[in-house]
């Protein structure tokens, strides 16, 4: 299995969905601290920052750039029509899928990273003073972006049964301003897009009063994203297995 | 045992077989060309050999095992091109062999520059792949096809895009494929004059069905002998031909005859004793394009 997600972070390599994505993460921390460094009358805090670049990166920008990566990793094969190479290579179907949604994964989790170490480079920027609790926050932020990357079974489903790119960026782009309204919603709690900040809001930032105004309970919610995630990843692997990809 | 035999091979899409009843052996050391007109069948049957799609009914035996349900190491033996070259645009030669060559369980850079010289893309192997022509990418789609050295090799159309002189260097490589690495190579096309030169047993596929499968020589038998006549009056002659001895006839546009299903002698005997001045009376035997346009019932394009 080793050797299989290697292959697919080597189709990966200096593919341009990389660089775009990467790109769009890096607006996660340059919007936040444009936002602290124009503020009139405020003196901004680490916690501050960190803690709007994460709202930023889980609820707009982390969404949409966790489409494109789901869309992209099962549309190019069809666009390029490389599925027949991987799927007369000796390597099982359900392997490559596999790799694929691995790569996805990481691929999500860094650029988490990637927006957290960009944050704490505008926050040196703003000279806010000596950095703390650094584990803390690269926990939060991890957590943040396997939040957003329960999402990728879906949107890989959406990518198979479409074939194409930008049905599943539409869907992204609709269920990411779905997500923001959404998120003051008393249901917020199930609906998978915006369930990354609610999670983030009880694990860490808790204020029981407004989790305890949302509708089910963090168990319910938990279920509701293991879901999310594992009935779009069972479905995905049957239909490599069985379907006439090419 | 055959390298690959496909037994009442079937693909429905709805109502339409798109491949109906197909069955074809390829034989260890054959170079088979598989032949039939365009949108008659045979990439859907080349993708069912290798598992990429499932048959309706019938199956495969590649290399004695079914590609469906056989360990994937199987594929580790068969090298193939199915209906153009496919690639990761964003990444070198090199790199898209080395992807190949991975996912077959290899990791030996010498291997590809060897295979890239061997298609004549030595020099190229680090070039992006937006420069490369049609013909420049067909054969990096033939090289990839051959990483790890298989026994059996499948050509969908591996001619698309090739000049002559890459035609001409494609048929010198299959034959020493097959001669020097005792490879088995199938071949789809659907050109005959391509096939012909390079093809040890030749299987026909129309409108889905498989319509023969022979070795070159017994195909040309297959055609029969026919006679060309070039006479005064071909209208006359023709009917008389028609009439009397039952032979079927053609009148080419040059006014030629083209008469079978009748002896030299006898055709001469009965064309002069009705006063008819024979010029011309040449038994030769049936071109593989004509038996190939007969078998087709005259399409060899879609």
């Amino acid at each position: 299995m080793g050797n299989v997600l290697q292959i697919e972070a080597l189709k990966w390599r200096r593919s341009p969905l990389v660089w775009v994505t990467l790109a769009s993460t890096l607006a996660t921390p340059l919007l936040a601290t444009l936002l602290f460094g124009f503020a009139e009358g405020r003196e901004p805090t680490w916690h501050d920052l960190l803690n709007q670049a994460l709202l930023i990166h889980t609820m707009m920008i982390g969404p949409l750039v966790t489409t494109l990566i789901g869309a992209s990793a099962i549309s190019t094969e069809y666009q390029f029509d490389t599925w027949k190479l991987s799927l007369t290579a000796p390597i099982k179907r359900w392997q490559v899928y596999t790799a694929k949604l691995g790569v996805s994964l990481i691929w999500c989790l860094a650029l988490s990273v990637a927006a957290l170490l960009g944050t704490m480079v505008g926050g040196s920027l703003l000279h806010l003073g000596p950095f703390e609790r650094f584990w803390y926050w690269a926990y939060q932020w991890l957590i943040g972006g396997a939040g957003l990357a329960i999402m990728l079974p879906f949107y890989h489903l959406v990518t198979f049964v479409s074939r194409s790119f930008f049905v599943t960026s539409g869907a992204g782009i609709v269920g990411t301003f779905t997500g923001i309204l959404m998120v003051s919603s008393k249901w917020a709690g199930y609906y998978p897009i915006a369930s990354v900040p609610l999670l983030l809001a009880i694990w860490f930032n808790s204020r029981p009063g407004e989790v305890q105004s949302l509708v089910g309970t963090q168990p319910v919610w938990l279920l509701c994203l293991a879901a999310t995630f594992l009935l779009p990843l069972l479905i995905n692997l049957v239909f490599v297995k069985r379907a006439d990809l090419t | 045992m055959s390298v690959l035999a496909t037994n009442h091979l079937t693909k429905r899409y709805g109502q339409q077989a798109v491949v109906n009843d197909v069955s074809l052996t390829v034989q260890p050391g054959d170079i088979y060309g598989f032949l039939g007109p365009n949108g008659a069948g045979k990439t859907t049957t080349l993708r069912m050999i290798l598992g990429l799609i499932r048959p309706t009914a019938g199956g495969v035996s590649l290399l004695g095992q079914d590609p469906l349900t056989a360990d994937r190491s199987l594929f580790r033996q068969v090298g193939s091109l199915i209906e153009g070259p496919a690639f990761w645009p964003h990444l070198s030669a090199t790199e898209n062999m080395g992807i190949i060559q991975r996912m077959k369980g290899g990791s030996d850079p010498k291997e590809i520059a060897a295979i890239l010289d061997l298609v004549g893309l030595g020099a190229t192997g680090r070039k992006p792949l937006k420069q490369f022509s049609l013909g420049m990418k067909q054969r990096l789609a033939i090289a990839m096809a051959l990483l790890g050295r298989p026994r059996l090799l499948i050509l969908d159309e591996p001619t698309n895009g090739l000049d002559p002189e890459g035609f001409r260097e494609l048929r010198a490589l299959l034959h020493r494929l097959v001669t020097e690495q005792s490879m088995t190579v199938l071949l789809s096309s659907h050109l005959l004059s391509e096939v012909e030169l390079v093809a040890t047993r030749i299987g026909v596929i129309q409108e889905g069905r498989m319509v023969t499968e022979a070795t070159v020589a017994d195909l040309r038998r297959q055609g029969g002998a026919r006679l060309e006549v070039i006479v005064n009056r071909p209208d006359l002659a023709a009917t008389l031909l028609r009439e009397r001895l039952k032979a079927q006839v053609e009148q080419n546009p040059d006014g030629v005859l083209v008469v079978q299903g009748a002896e030299a002698a006898a055709v001469n005997r009965l064309l002069v004793r009705n006063d008819l001045d024979v010029s011309r009376l040449l038994e030769r035997e049936a071109s593989l394009e004509e038996i190939f346009f007969n078998l087709t019932g005259g399409k060899t394009h879609g």
